[in-house]
């Protein structure tokens, strides 16, 4: 259609058309113009058709008034069409658009079609079509222009791809190119995350170039983007305003985008990423797969340079390591040539690394290694059959310098390109030998030490169980370990001591403290030997008990001893009795020539009595029975000392302490009184018992009295008074014997006791050590304290039951 | 002065021996009376006891030689016979200066004892008399007036009446007179009797 024509049409209303009288007139213009001219109302329906549009479509006038401009359009242009006559029709105004009428043949041709909106007097709106032919070269210059902009298009994302540069360049230079060739309003590309859930931003080209906001991250499955990663299919639209996936349709039309194209990056049906764009002219099919075309070398290009850089990545790391390991690396091909060393390989074998590589493995062995090991890998590529362990295994290695290193090696294999190589890891572990051979040595000395050493030695786990005992133990108690072993060592106990033995063995095990008992072991003899067992535990750093250590010392001799020990001990106390008695000499034959006087005296007054002439026989008989009575005493005194000068083994019995001192009281009382010493005594009644040997509890107050009456003899001059108390104390009773002889220097308070110690001339220095000896075994104490006004108090206590009843 | 039967008084701490003491000494037909302590016996002794007494010299308390110095000084004359144990040297000794009677060692032989307390018995009686005499004469000097005591020291010495006259400043015939009256107050039958009591009551002899 001429711009003339299309003025004329659009200069005249409709109602001037049909309403007017020059119609006929019009109407022979329009039925012989050269232009299709079409009216159709807002359904699309044919209204009006003139001869020109009558054959372009190839339909008569009368078929076409029938139908509607749908039904003549090629279905590719269709959605196109029918989306910007809805636009016009609702106000968008006029519009213009390249499509293709399909004729009832089955052939098409290509028009240029002009719409416009009119409304007649009714207000009834309707459309006009002016529809020119577009000429086949016209079409196919076009076609051509844009094949060469799609071919261009391709050769600059392939170019990018192997230009190299980051990979979001390379993108960025992809999206660009969509922009200038596929006359894009917008195009982005998008990869996929390493977590394959989120497309990550990576180019942006056109409307905006941003790579952060609202689309840098699409989670796949979401938004448009995301729809298509997750359903690995492309979405393409012409009408963008109509698609429920745009999300923001109010700013595509704003923009006036008109497209959408978007297309999953697969290689292999693998996921790579999404490209997509919008325009704002329909997408023809030939820029559709000009996309498609580019998404896939996009696609294989994303691939290929994230394949590069995870290997490179993995090359780098790999080399770290293996430069920084500790452990030699050596990796060989199937001809045992050297194709790899790390730097510790130099440091093990004394070879530099780069002089290694391409060598023979077998340069790092000793001679009469390096057939074997040709012959093994010869044999394994064979038959895949190994004669070692590949995890580890010890073997020689051969120093630079020509002397032999202890090797630790483990390896490995891989195939590449049909050809085997193997990887070697070399840990040189000849310090670790000699240590571990060192350690052995010091544990066979320590074994050697624990059998030659003449004590009794164990061992045992931390809940108890024997695991060691040393020959001397095993021949002591005639045993194997395997019966001492565990809880075996049970039968080497005296059957009465296995109670509180293991009550002690449990308590050590439970509280983890050393232990220490007394107990009779069997011997091999089968006598029992009595033996002090002691264990130890052993703890790691942390606290925690790895083993006990104990010993078992024979005590036999000491028991022994300690036997003999104590008769000696028996021996001094009555040697002390007898001396003390001895002391007392004077005093005994003064008691005992007492009755003897008065028996002499009343045996006279007998026969004076008897010889009177009123023969006075009730006075003769009362003599005589004083007579008896005297000699009673005599021999009770007799009997008393009898007992003290015998030897007895100590016997129990339940005493009195103040009757006790009544005894010891007449004993000494000469002794006392001759002199010059006046003696007090305060004895309590209904005392405690106390539970003893009566002689040598007595002894003990003899003992003290004669002490107390000698310091008095020693100081001339002043008073002389004995004071003798016993009463009741808590828990038993105690006796004190107070003089108010020299007194004692406080700093001598313990050396009293001590055997040997004396201030007096004659005497052993016996008395007061015996004393305590014989008071502590009675569970009681004897101590010594100055007095205030000169002189000294001997004390003593005895732990009592029930008061002694009076 | 009531006369005093003699009686053996027995301090003894012995019940044995106080027992024997007792029996055998009043089989003697002599009152004995025992105690069994120093003490006792000062308490329950009589002021004008007779006879002897009988003493151990080991007691308890208040020891013999103690009741010994305690008896002297409250002016009590009774002859003390110790008896001892066997080898008490010192304390004999010390008991004969202190003026004991005689000093027995046990076991003692009934002789012995009973010689003992009948020489002293015998010489407390005696030693009684003397202490009677004597107090006898102290009550008739204690009847002279001064100048008669004067005049019968003077005349002990041995002076006439001339002297005595001169010496105290009196006529011849004064001293006569208060010589007449000694001679009858003291009861003298010579001027050797008055010589004699003069002595008797320590009065100074001439020179």
């Amino acid at each position: 259609m001429s711009e003339s024509e299309f003025s004329a049409l659009q200069g005249q209303s409709p109602n001037a058309l049909r309403a007017g009288e020059n119609e006929g007139l019009l109407s022979a213009i329009v039925n012989q113009s050269t232009v299709g001219v079409s009216v159709v109302d807002l359904e699309g329906r044919f209204q009006f058709v003139n001869d020109c549009f009558s054959r372009l479509v190839g339909r008569p006038r009368e078929e076409l008034l029938r139908l509607g401009f749908a039904d003549v359009t090629h279905v590719d242009d269709l959605s196109q069409n029918m989306d910007m006559f809805e636009r016009a029709r609702n106000g968008e105004g006029n519009f213009e658009v390249e499509k293709h009428y399909v004729r009832p043949d089955g052939t098409y041709v290509w028009v240029l079609n002009n719409v416009t909106f009119l409304r007649d007097a009714a207000g009834v709106p309707s459309a006009v079509m002016a529809v020119t032919l577009i000429s086949d070269r016209k079409r196919a210059e076009a076609r051509q222009a844009r094949a060469t902009k799609h071919t261009a298009l391709r050769a600059e994302v392939s170019v990018a791809f192997n230009e190299g540069g980051s990979l979001r360049a390379i993108l960025q230079s992809c999206a660009e190119s969509v922009v200038s060739h596929l006359d894009a309003a917008l195009a982005r590309i998008w990869t996929l995350d390493t977590g394959r859930a989120m497309l990550e931003l990576q180019a942006s080209s056109g409307l905006y170039t941003h790579l952060d906001g609202g689309h840098a991250r699409v989670p796949v499955g979401k938004y448009k983007i995301g729809l298509i990663a997750a359903e690995r299919k492309p979405h393409l639209t012409n009408s963008v305003q109509k698609d429920e996936r745009v999300g923001d349709k109010e700013w595509a039309r704003r923009e006036g985008l008109v497209s959408f194209a978007g297309y999953p990056l697969l290689v292999e049906g693998q996921l790579i990423g999404v490209v997509a764009m919008f325009a704002r002219i329909a997408l023809g099919q030939d820029m559709i797969e000009a996309l498609e075309s580019i998404a896939s070398t996009i696609a294989q290009g994303v691939e290929r340079k994230q394949a590069e850089g995870a290997l490179r990545e993995s090359e780098e790391r790999f080399r770290t390591v293996a430069e920084s390991a500790s452990d030699a690396i050596i990796t060989i091909d199937e001809e045992s040539r050297i194709l790899f060393v790390n730097r510790a390989t130099e440091k093990i074998f004394g070879h530099a690394a780069p002089s290694l590589v391409g060598q023979s493995l077998t340069m790092l062995m000793p001679d009469y290694l390096r057939h074997v090991h040709h012959a093994s890998i010869k044999r394994y590529i064979e038959t895949g059959r190994s004669h070692i362990s590949w995890e580890s295994v010890e073997l020689p290695g051969l120093h630079k310098e020509g002397h032999e290193i202890s090797l630790e090696l483990s390896f490995g294999e891989f195939t590449r390109e049909g050809k085997r190589y193997f990887t070697g890891v070399v840990r040189d572990v000849t310090k670790r030998q000699q240590a571990e051979e060192k350690l052995r040595e010091s544990e066979r000395s320590l074994r050697l030490l624990t059998e030659a050493i003449p004590q009794l030695i164990w061992s045992a786990t931390p809940d108890g169980a024997i695991d060691y005992c040393n020959r001397h133990l095993l021949e002591y108690a005639g045993k194997t370990l395997e019966e001492m072993r565990g809880d075996g060592w049970v039968n080497f106990l005296h059957h009465e001591d296995v109670g509180y033995i293991m009550e002690s063995w449990r308590m050590m095990v439970k509280t983890g403290e050393p232990f220490e008992v007394g107990c009779r072991l069997r011997r091999a003899d089968g006598r029992f030997h009595w033996s002090i067992s002691r264990g130890q535990p052993l703890r790691d750093a942390g606290g925690a008990i790895i083993r006990w250590y104990g010993t078992c010392t024979d005590m036999d001799k000491w028991k022994r001893a300690e036997g003999v020990l104590r008769e000696t001990q028996g021996e001094l106390v009555h040697l002390n009795r007898v001396m003390t008695v001895g002391e007392l000499t004077s005093s005994i034959a003064h008691e005992i020539n007492q009755p003897l006087a008065a028996i002499v005296m009343n045996g006279n007054a007998c026969l004076r009595w008897l010889a009177l002439d009123t023969s006075e026989v009730t006075r003769a008989r009362a003599s005589a029975e004083l007579i008896i009575s005297d000699g009673d005493r005599a021999s009770q005194v007799i009997s008393r000392i009898r007992a003290l000068l015998k030897k007895a083994p100590s016997a129990n019995s339940t005493l009195d302490v103040s009757e006790l001192a009544r005894e010891v009281i007449a004993l000494t009382q000469h002794e006392v009184v001759s002199n010059g010493v006046n003696l007090r005594t305060n004895l309590g009644t209904a005392l405690p018992a106390v539970s003893g040997d009566r002689i040598q509890l007595q002894q003990v107050m003899i003992n003290l009295i004669v002490n107390a009456v000698d310091a008095m003899r020693g100081a001339e001059g002043g008073r002389r008074e004995l004071l003798i108390t016993a009463g009741k104390e808590s828990g038993g009773v105690r006796v004190s014997v107070s003089d108010t002889g020299g007194g004692f220097d406080p700093r001598d308070a313990e050396h009293l006791f001590d055997a040997f110690y004396t201030t007096k001339s004659e005497g052993l220095g016996m008395g007061l050590a015996i004393s305590r000896s014989i008071v502590e075994a009675h569970g009681g104490r004897l101590w010594a304290e100055p007095n205030e006004q000169g002189g000294a108090t001997f004390h003593f206590t005895l732990p009592g039951g029930e008061e002694v009843s009076p | 002065v009531t006369d005093m039967s003699p009686t053996v008084y027995v301090v003894v701490d012995d019940p044995s021996i106080r027992s024997a003491l007792e029996n055998l000494v009043s089989s003697h037909g002599l009152r004995v009376e025992t105690f069994p302590a120093a003490k006792d016996f000062l308490r329950g002794c009589p002021p004008n006891a007779a006879g002897c007494l009988v003493l151990d010299v080991q007691m308890p308390g208040l020891s013999g030689l103690d009741l010994q110095r305690e008896l002297k000084e409250a002016g009590i004359h009774l002859p003390v016979i110790f008896i001892t144990g066997h080898g008490d040297i010192p304390m004999s000794v010390r008991a004969m200066k202190a003026g004991a009677a005689e000093f027995l060692t046990k076991p003692f032989g009934e002789r012995e004892l009973l010689t003992a307390i009948s020489q002293a018995v015998a010489h407390d009686r005696q030693a009684r008399a003397s202490r009677t005499e004597l107090a006898d004469l102290r009550a008739l000097y204690d009847h002279l007036t001064p100048k008669e005591r004067e005049v019968m020291r003077l005349v002990v010495r041995g002076l006439l009446n001339k002297q005595i006259a001169m010496g105290l400043g009196n006529s011849e015939i004064t001293i006569k007179q208060h010589r007449g009256q000694v001679r009858q107050k003291m009861g003298a039958d010579s001027l050797a009797d008055l010589v004699r009591m003069a002595e008797k009551l320590g009065i100074d002899a001439p020179k």
